[in-house]
């Protein structure tokens, strides 16, 4: 039954830290089911003394917090759409073609994963604002879509490496054009590594701050990290609402993070060391 | 003959270049353009919606005379290097846990473990606000209470720089360990058994097999993951922004927030772009040394 001592104390460091990953969404869960009164009164329960959904009641009359959500998935969404059609045909270009501008492809790609999105942050600015793309959920998505460029492309690009040569030859022999080749075979094999890009993708446009609450200034266009964070702006911050709007939030990757595990998993770990 | 080939030659480049165009193009208006429009506001002396002089290399003497500047880049240092070590040690210690691991349990202990990769930054900082809070948070009340392991309720974040610094840097490491944990536990597993099974009936013990076959066959992606970590440490903003904005009295101050605060707190956008460069330049050493060692992998 008992493997041997050093198994056990495998274990239980696994559990404690397990304890301290799991402990912070715990608490968020439980507080946003303490009403005001109950969050001072008994602000150390372990579980609330009376269940009470009235933070979530708030949100739901109040609505902000879905349409900032609403808000989120259309700009990550529409992004992760533009960023992984791209990467996946410069993939397929880098795969396929021999052309030494496969160099500076390669090395753009590792260096716009690199680069310090505060450090532009100003031109980008101003250049949107001289297109009147400020405000504009287009402008957002396509500059997000361009931070998660580099990334999609060497985990497609590795992955479209492995798929045999053999099988572009033959269909080069029928009469099939790069693009077909490109639709009809590489894609349908590279299912999983598409769907990776995507959701790695997806959870990165979905988290970031930086660029989504400088270049939507319009309250009524803030996307979920800019209007959660607008809570702690004001003097006395409501937390049972707060932390039932980071519940909300938290929904959609929970969820995808929980079904889709295998897939994130994957391509993080070929995305991110092998360049 | 010779005028076919080079036509099939146009229509192989024609082809290529529709693959690769849609990312030059977002490349080109996301990134180079806006990188040499930074380094020309660098040496003008723009605010928004104002007409700006070309200055020369005003804004970058100021720079290294600016205590401020040099004490954001003091902070960054400081919450680099904290931020690496820790980080490294989390993930060596929940990779080694899930690597030595042969039961059922492995797979639920990953899914734990990999759990802050799904929490929003937002989400992460709101929630540890709270649970720090010097007069209601659960931090001081376990530490005092329970554990009695101090006397007196602690600030975390606002107070006292050094224990704000603390703080961030291990709130950071909470939400980004995962990435280190699976990145070594992928490389721990490439490791072939064979020198582990020769290494036992040579009677060596665990800890000795970690250091002398673990380590060394990891150390190609242990140096590629170290230089990757140092330059994702220099791009973090959100999580310091959330929770102390840079304060108190600047202890958190990073570069990356600092530019934030030229740019669209003090409408000193020159400025900001300048200590933009200057970060830039930081960043292509490390990508160089980044590029060299991966070049030595393949």
């Amino acid at each position: 039954m008992f493997k041997n001592k050093s198994f056990i104390i495998g274990i239980i460091i696994s559990l404690a830290i397990s304890v301290v990953i799991i402990f912070p969404v715990y608490w968020m869960i439980i507080v946003s089911l303490k009403n005001e009164v109950e969050l001072f009164s008994n602000p150390y329960g372990f579980f609330p003394k009376e269940w009470n959904p009235i933070g979530y009641i708030t949100n739901i009359q109040d609505n902000k917090v879905f349409i900032w959500m609403k808000n989120s998935v259309i700009v990550s969404g529409f992004a992760v759409i533009i960023s992984t059609t791209v990467s996946c045909l410069a993939a397929y270009a880098l795969s396929r073609f021999r052309f030494k501008f496969n160099k500076v492809i390669l090395a753009s790609s590792i260096s716009t994963q690199m680069i310090v999105p505060a450090a532009i942050i100003a031109p980008i600015y101003l250049m949107l604002n001289s297109i009147n793309m400020t405000n504009s959920f287009t402008g957002l998505a396509i500059v997000e879509a361009a931070f998660q460029l580099g990334f999609s492309m060497n985990v497609l690009k590795s992955f479209f490496d492995n798929v045999p040569i053999q099988l572009d030859e033959a269909a080069k022999i029928e009469g099939c054009s790069e693009f077909t080749i490109f639709k009809k075979i590489i894609l349908p094999l590279s299912k999983p590594a598409v769907v990776s890009v995507l959701l790695i993708s997806f959870f990165d446009i979905y988290n970031e701050f930086l660029y989504s609450s400088t270049l939507i200034t319009d309250i009524n266009k803030w996307l979920g990290p800019a209007g959660i964070a607008s809570n702690t702006s004001r003097v006395g911050v409501n937390w049972t609402v707060t932390l039932s709007q980071t519940v909300i939030f938290s929904v959609i990757p929970l969820v995808l993070y929980f079904t889709l595990q295998r897939n994130i998993i994957r391509g993080l770990t070929t995305g991110s060391v092998k360049g | 003959m010779r005028s076919a080939i080079r036509f099939e030659k146009k229509k192989i480049a024609v082809e290529y270049l529709s693959f690769i165009l849609p990312f030059l193009v977002i490349i080109v208006f996301i990134f180079v353009y806006p990188i040499l429009k930074n380094i020309s506001l660098s040496f003008h002396n723009a605010r928004f919606m104002e007409k700006s002089e070309f200055i020369g290399f005003e804004n970058y003497i100021k720079l290294f005379n600016d205590k401020r500047f040099w004490n954001s880049v003091f902070v960054l240092l400081k919450y680099t290097v904290l931020y690496t070590v820790g980080i490294f040690i989390v993930g060596f210690v929940t990779s080694t846990l899930l690597n030595s691991n042969d039961s059922k349990s492995k797979s639920i202990f990953r899914t734990i473990f990999v759990l802050p990769y799904a929490i929003p930054d937002v989400v992460a900082a709101m929630v540890f606000l709270w649970i720090l809070d010097f007069q209601f948070g659960i931090a001081n009340h376990l530490l005092i209470e329970v554990f009695h392991i101090i006397d007196h309720p602690i600030h975390w974040l606002g107070a006292n720089k050094t224990t704000s610094l603390l703080t961030i840097v291990l709130i950071e490491i909470w939400r980004q360990f995962p990435l280190h944990t699976l990145l070594l536990l992928a490389s721990m597993q490439d490791v072939p058994v064979e020198l582990y099974e020769a290494a036992s009936l040579d009677g060596a013990g665990r800890i000795s097999k970690f250091f002398k076959i673990t380590i060394p066959h990891m150390s190609k992606v242990i140096m590629i993951l170290l230089t990757l970590t140092i330059i994702w440490s220099l791009r973090r903003f959100t999580m310091i922004w959330l929770l102390t904005q840079g304060g108190p009295d600047r202890g958190t101050e990073t570069i990356a927030i600092q530019i934030y605060n030229y740019v669209f707190q003090f409408n000193r956008m020159s400025y900001g772009a300048a200590i933009g460069v200057v970060l830039l330049i930081l960043t292509s050493v490390l990508l160089i040394i980044y590029m060299r060692l991966q070049k030595f992998e393949n």
